[in-house]
């Protein structure tokens, strides 16, 4: 259970995603109003990915059938999603973001 | 609610599993039955004309929920079985077998099929169309081996077949009787997007045109149109569009217009009752009046919809009569993911809005001063806040969604702080 750092905070502008890569896995790396999440970027229904998703309060919609999942648990909220996405633990130290992998 | 109950569901696609869901989630115990012609568990239709056909892994369906689902909510699967007939005021059923069954509510969910497509001179067996799994299999066997592609109908289907196919290296031409691509669904600018997409890949298209006659060779059949020209195929398929699998209904009895009518919420003039999805003709707030929509958008609404409105009748609490969404479609080809949200194809203006960081545009419709609908190119991120903006409305100059400066997410706030406003006055 290593951190890595995935990217600086000034990367991730606020109420957006983008991908990072963890042990080869894209990640979704959010940021809601200053504090970060981390997801696994690719969404548990189909093949799209989450960090191109629509970011509302602390919940995302996939980009290509509109499955919602609560960004800080990573669970379906609404639309085909059944599954839950994982998540992933994520600090911050000297604006630098840190996603703990495998 | 007494366990003894029993929700029968005809037809076995994405409308249908929802419905299951929905019914469980809604608090309905007792049996349900789920009878499908197809002896595959509920699966999604829009992979049949892309990876299924074309992708790497080979044909598998993408089922909406996994065997465990059905066991674990106590669904008796009845698959590889054909509903006869069914009496709408008693809720017996018929199976082709014979077989007598009795429900006490009843879901058709029986879907469209392809419309056949007759050309005169060749035989019914040389033109292949694409609805289900066992359609997606014949196709694909067929693709690895044709060099000369034909498709009748630039439509969604055709579209996306031609694109996969011109990848694998096949000649295609596509045949549209229209003067336009996909006239039903986009924009005269959006067709020609897409016709300058197929030509660049090398594709034929011939529009405003007809087949005059044919000519069947050995392994090919050679075509003649009514502009004088010919092309020929090894393979010919049609995406002519789709109609419903009304007929269980309407030998019932049930009222049928373009497809079985029901109110909001999917019920019948039968008490006992529903229909969702392709096959379903149902009133929509946005759209204005009743229509038959066949999109995954529409199964997924109508299935959740009829499964917590049956519920309800059972006593569950009724389903939130929430409005009705603008229709949302997509297609994909080449690269490009078009997505169409609300009313395109009668719009008097147009606002673009170039696509932002890494997206494609967006190009919004008015009709008069009322925002009716959008197209998205390759901008599913912009997905969400455009088709809430199309639900809302925007009361703005038009010309402002255009303006990159604002977000959506800015833009869509405004419309709603005005709708509020406009709402708080009239109180």
């Amino acid at each position: 259970m290593t951190w890595r750092e995935v990217a600086k905070v000034v990367d991730v502008p606020e109420g957006e995603a983008i991908q990072v890569c963890i042990d080869g896995e894209p990640v979704a790396l959010y940021n809601l109003d200053g504090t970060f999440h981390a997801t696994h970027d690719v969404c548990t229904h189909a093949l799209a990915h989450l960090s191109d998703g629509y970011i509302d309060g602390d919940c995302v919609e996939c980009p290509l059938h509109a499955g919602v999942f609560h960004i800080p648990t990573g669970k379906p909220v609404s639309g085909p999603v059944q599954k839950a996405i994982r998540i992933y633990p994520v600090k911050v130290e000297n604006e630098v973001v840190f996603i703990q992998g495998s | 609610m007494p366990s003894t109950r029993h929700v029968a569901i005809i037809g076995a696609g994405q409308a249908a599993a929802r419905a299951i869901a929905a019914l469980r989630d809604a608090g309905y115990d007792g049996r349900i039955t789920l009878y499908g012609e197809e002896t595959e568990l509920p699966y999604e239709r829009p992979p049949l004309s892309k990876e299924a056909l074309f992708g790497a892994a080979g044909i598998a369906p993408a089922t909406i929920y996994d065997d465990a689902f059905y066991r674990s909510n106590g669904v008796e699967l009845a698959l590889g079985v054909r509903i006869a007939r069914l009496d709408p005021a008693t809720g017996r059923i018929h199976a082709d077998t014979g077989e007598g069954i009795q429900a006490d509510r009843i879901l058709l969910a029986t879907g469209a099929r392809a419309r056949p497509c007759a050309i005169p001179g060749v035989d019914a067996d040389r033109v292949l169309t694409l609805r289900n799994l066992a359609d997606a299999r014949r196709l694909r066997a067929r693709l690895a081996s044709t060099q000369r592609l034909v498709l009748l109908g630039g439509g969604f289907i055709g579209l996306e077949i031609a694109a996969g196919a011109a990848r694998l290296g096949c000649a295609v031409t596509v045949i549209e009787a229209k003067p336009r691509l996909i006239e039903r669904a986009v924009s005269a600018e959006v067709s020609a997007t897409v016709h300058a997409l197929h030509a660049s890949h090398g594709v034929t298209i011939k529009t405003s045109s007809g087949i005059v006659r044919a000519r069947q060779g050995h392994a090919e059949t050679e075509l003649l149109l009514d502009d004088g020209s010919t092309c020929a195929g090894d393979l010919i398929v049609a995406g002519v569009g789709a109609q419903p699998n009304a007929e269980l209904a309407r030998e019932a009895g049930l009222a049928c217009d373009n497809g079985i009518e029901v109110d909001r919420d999917c019920r019948t003039r039968s008490a006992i009752v529903w229909a969702a999805g392709d096959v379903a003709w149902r009133p929509h707030a946005f759209l204005g009046g009743a229509a038959r929509l066949e999109s995954w958008d529409n199964a997924e609404i109508h299935g959740d919809r009829a499964g917590r409105a049956i519920a309800a009748s059972f006593g569950a609490p009724a389903p939130a009569d929430t409005p009705d969404a603008p229709p949302w479609f997509w297609t994909d080809q080449y690269d490009l993911n078009l997505q169409i949200v609300g009313c395109v194809t009668d719009s008097d203006r147009m606002v673009t809005r170039g696509g932002a960081r890494d997206t494609g545009p967006v190009i919004f419709h008015f009709r008069g001063s009322r925002l009716r609908g959008a197209e998205l190119l390759s901008a599913g991120r912009d997905r969400s806040p455009v088709r809430r903006l199309v639900q809302q409305g925007w009361s703005g100059m038009p010309d402002r969604l255009g303006d990159t400066g604002v977000s959506l997410k800015e833009l869509l706030n405004q419309a709603r702080e005005v709708a509020g406003a406009a709402q708080g006055e009239k109180q």
